[in-house]
């Protein structure tokens, strides 16, 4: 355990229980960097799971306060939160792509459109993983899942032009950024700036499933041959190739630019209260 | 000839399924359900049924996308566990109140908060009053003859409603044991040719799934509903003595065990029933009048059959593996009321017991059975509720 982990985690439960050679934990350990780096403490953040990998082995993780949600509803549960939490105490969210981008879809889109200040960290491992490996939403078309046995064919939220911040820039997300797992201290950035943007931030981070992305698509669990998959196909910003899946970086910032949730509510009650119009 | 397999409950119910060959199937993972999806979508993708799959983005859609394909005129499936059922939850209403015979497998498993993935019954119990026909199961065989049957019952022009097969999660759908599968041929057979009633698909004669009605005569629809669930444990029989010429394996509305002259008598469901039939066998052997219930088809339940069957028995006692908090288990709350019927008085208590999938074991019965001796003979109850192995 290194220093980091000791600061901000319970040590019973690092290490945690994904499967070895996951690379959930590089995703995890970037979202408590940025932490650190911002000066915070633990009393200083709430901590919300989902369901599924990224639920299961990030839940309970975080010393201080968390509370785990059912499959897509951690965003609704966290709206509520923020009416009743201070403004300077943060929330942060890690959840998966099935929960975020399927089940949850909804809610997500609600939480961006009013601005609502909370963190979300996708961690995306290509489909529902810890149900065996089937394919979800940003699965990339083509590959084999236990779903998908020809390719995935479907229309998903990657692909054909389709890109799901696209559709949370539209419903009115303040900062969205992607990353991969190895992005390291560049994906470390981004998730500071969603902390400190007050109003809804997503960061996308896509990393290496070997156990069933990997054993599917590319025929191994061998971790490096899904860590090289994965960096191929992500470059930065700008920097695209020809087969790149995943561009990296911030794709929007408009942080502190539009009035966040909560604010809005107490303000305009409290103007209506006071002068009966708003 | 039938074919004896080693398999798992999950991959024994997915072999049903296979067998009726449904129009539609819609999915969506969850454990420990997601194995029976998961091999099912294998069968579409190699050719062996004729079923559309849609994978959908939730449960809730799973359902709603069931009811469309079946008010659309096909035979349709899915199967969920415990929160899936959960949020299916506004939607099974729909299916029962549209008359919509979609057969779901659903494997037991505990519910949140605090999350836990293993077996339970408060996800069925949970599901008691939506309209839904649910038979519960033992072990895999159970699972897949009550599959079958499902498909006969639900289908049936007389009942015409959806039904759930409940099977333990991880105990049972987990676990591999012997099992007897009919031929393809002769399960196709039995299952039959689907016949859709008021197909939305049929343009000449248009009808409407689900319109607004208001007091005056919105009582008149539930009312038919009541009525027809008063039928449905017949269609139940019937077919149960159908699939008896084709199996030679016997179903009832529930399983009697050594319960014909019993003075004592446990209730229980599904998987740890057969746990505790072992320990009725030991009972009996020491000279102690034993026995045992489990109730097969809870939905519509066969109140005056099941009091017939305990009326010897001067102490009895529910086994709940779900909790109505503050009231007392599912299950008992069934046999109480099925006690007044016939006006038969025995002792009857309530013990909750394995949830999270906390283990059932042989001691447990023991001490349940023990303690019903004790009843027995002294008429006295020290109390009728309370949770076993658990630690206070
Ligand atoms: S199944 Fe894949 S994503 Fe889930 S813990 Fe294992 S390696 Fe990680």
């Amino acid at each position: 355990m290194d220093n980091l982990s000791k600061k901000y985690l319970r040590p019973r439960k690092i290490p945690s229980t994904a499967c070895s050679g996951c690379g959930l934990g590089m995703n995890h350990k970037a979202v408590v960097q940025a932490i650190y780096d911002l000066g915070l403490e633990v009393e200083d953040i709430v901590w919300g799971t989902s369901i599924g990998c990224a639920g299961r082995q990030t839940f309970g993780t975080w010393k201080g306060d968390g509370f785990a949600g059912t499959h897509g509803r951690v965003y609704a549960i966290a709206r509520g939160l923020r009416l009743v939490l201070p403004p300077e105490k943060k929330i942060i969210l890690t959840v998966g792509d099935g929960d975020a981008f399927g089940i949850g879809l909804l809610h997500l889109i609600h939480s961006a459109r009013s601005n609502a200040d909370f963190t979300v960290i996708v961690n995306d491992n290509l489909g529902y993983m810890s149900t065996g490996g089937q394919y979800g939403w940003t699965t990339p078309r083509g590959s084999k899942t236990d779903s998908s046995p020809y390719g995935m064919y479907e229309q998903n939220l990657m692909s054909d032009g389709m890109d799901v911040l696209g559709v949370l820039r539209n419903a009115g997300a303040t900062f969205l950024a992607r990353h991969v797992s190895m992005d390291g201290q560049r994906a470390v950035e981004s998730i500071r700036k969603g902390i400190q943007n007050r109003g809804f931030s997503l960061i996308h981070m896509v990393y290496p499933c070997p156990t069933n992305f990997g054993s599917r698509e590319l025929g191994t669990r061998d971790t490096v041959k899904i860590y090289n998959w994965i960096k191929k196909k992500a470059a930065p910003l700008g920097e695209e190739k020809e087969n790149t899946l995943w561009a990296t970086g911030i794709y929007y910032d408009a942080s502190n630019s539009r009035r966040e949730f909560s604010e809005s509510i107490h303000r305009n009650i409290e103007k209506i209260r006071r002068t009966g119009t708003i | 000839m039938a074919k004896v397999v080693a398999v798992t409950g999950n991959e024994a119910v997915a072999n049903a399924l296979r067998q009726a060959n449904p129009d539609v199937c819609a999915a969506y993972p969850i454990t420990p359900q997601t194995d029976i999806m998961q091999r099912f979508s294998g069968f579409v993708a190699d050719g062996l049924v004729n079923t559309e799959l849609i994978l959908v983005e939730s449960e809730h859609s799973a359902m709603s996308a069931c009811v469309g394909a079946s008010a659309g005129g096909g035979r349709v499936i899915t199967a969920t566990s415990s929160q899936g059922l959960a949020l299916m939850w506004e939607i099974l209403f729909i299916a029962a109140g549209d008359r919509l015979p979609i057969v779901m497998p659903l494997v037991n498993r505990a519910l949140s908060a605090p999350l836990n993935i293993h077996g339970d019954h408060s996800d069925g119990m949970g599901a008691r009053d939506c309209g839904w026909i649910q038979l519960w199961s033992e072990n895999a065989q159970e699972a897949y003859d009550n599959t079958l049957q499902a498909f006969r019952i639900a289908e049936h022009m007389d009942v015409r409603l959806p039904v759930m097969i409940c099977l333990d999660g991880f105990i049972i759908s987990h676990s591999i044991e012997r099992l007897e599968y009919l031929d393809d041929a002769e399960a196709t057979d039995f299952v039959g040719k689907y016949t859709p009633l008021y197909p939305l698909l049929d343009v000449d004669h248009p009808v409407s799934y689900g319109p607004l009605i208001l007091p005056d005569l919105y009582m008149e629809y539930k009312r038919a509903q009541h009525e027809v669930m008063t039928k449905a444990g017949k269609v139940v029989l019937d077919v149960a003595a159908d699939f008896a010429k084709v199996t030679g394996r016997n179903y009832g509305l529930f399983e009697s065990y050594r319960l014909d002259d019993a003075e004592i008598a446990l209730v229980i469901l599904n998987s740890a029933a057969g746990t505790a039939k072992d320990t009725v066998d030991e009972f009996r052997g020491k000279g102690i009048r034993a026995g045992l219930l489990k109730p097969r088809l809870f939905r519509p339940f066969p109140y005056r059959e099941v009091a017939e069957a305990l009326k010897s028995a001067k102490a009895v006692c529910v086994l709940d593996r779900a909790d109505s908090f503050g009231g007392f288990g599912p299950m008992y709350m069934e046999i109480a009321s099925a006690m007044m019927l016939n006006g038969a008085k025995p002792l009857l208590i309530n013990k909750i017991y394995g949830l999270g999938g906390r283990d059932f074991l042989p001691e447990h019965a023991e001490l349940v059975l023990s303690e019903l001796a004790e009843i027995a003979k002294s008429g006295a109850v020290r109390t009728f509720k309370e949770y076993i192995g658990v630690r206070e």
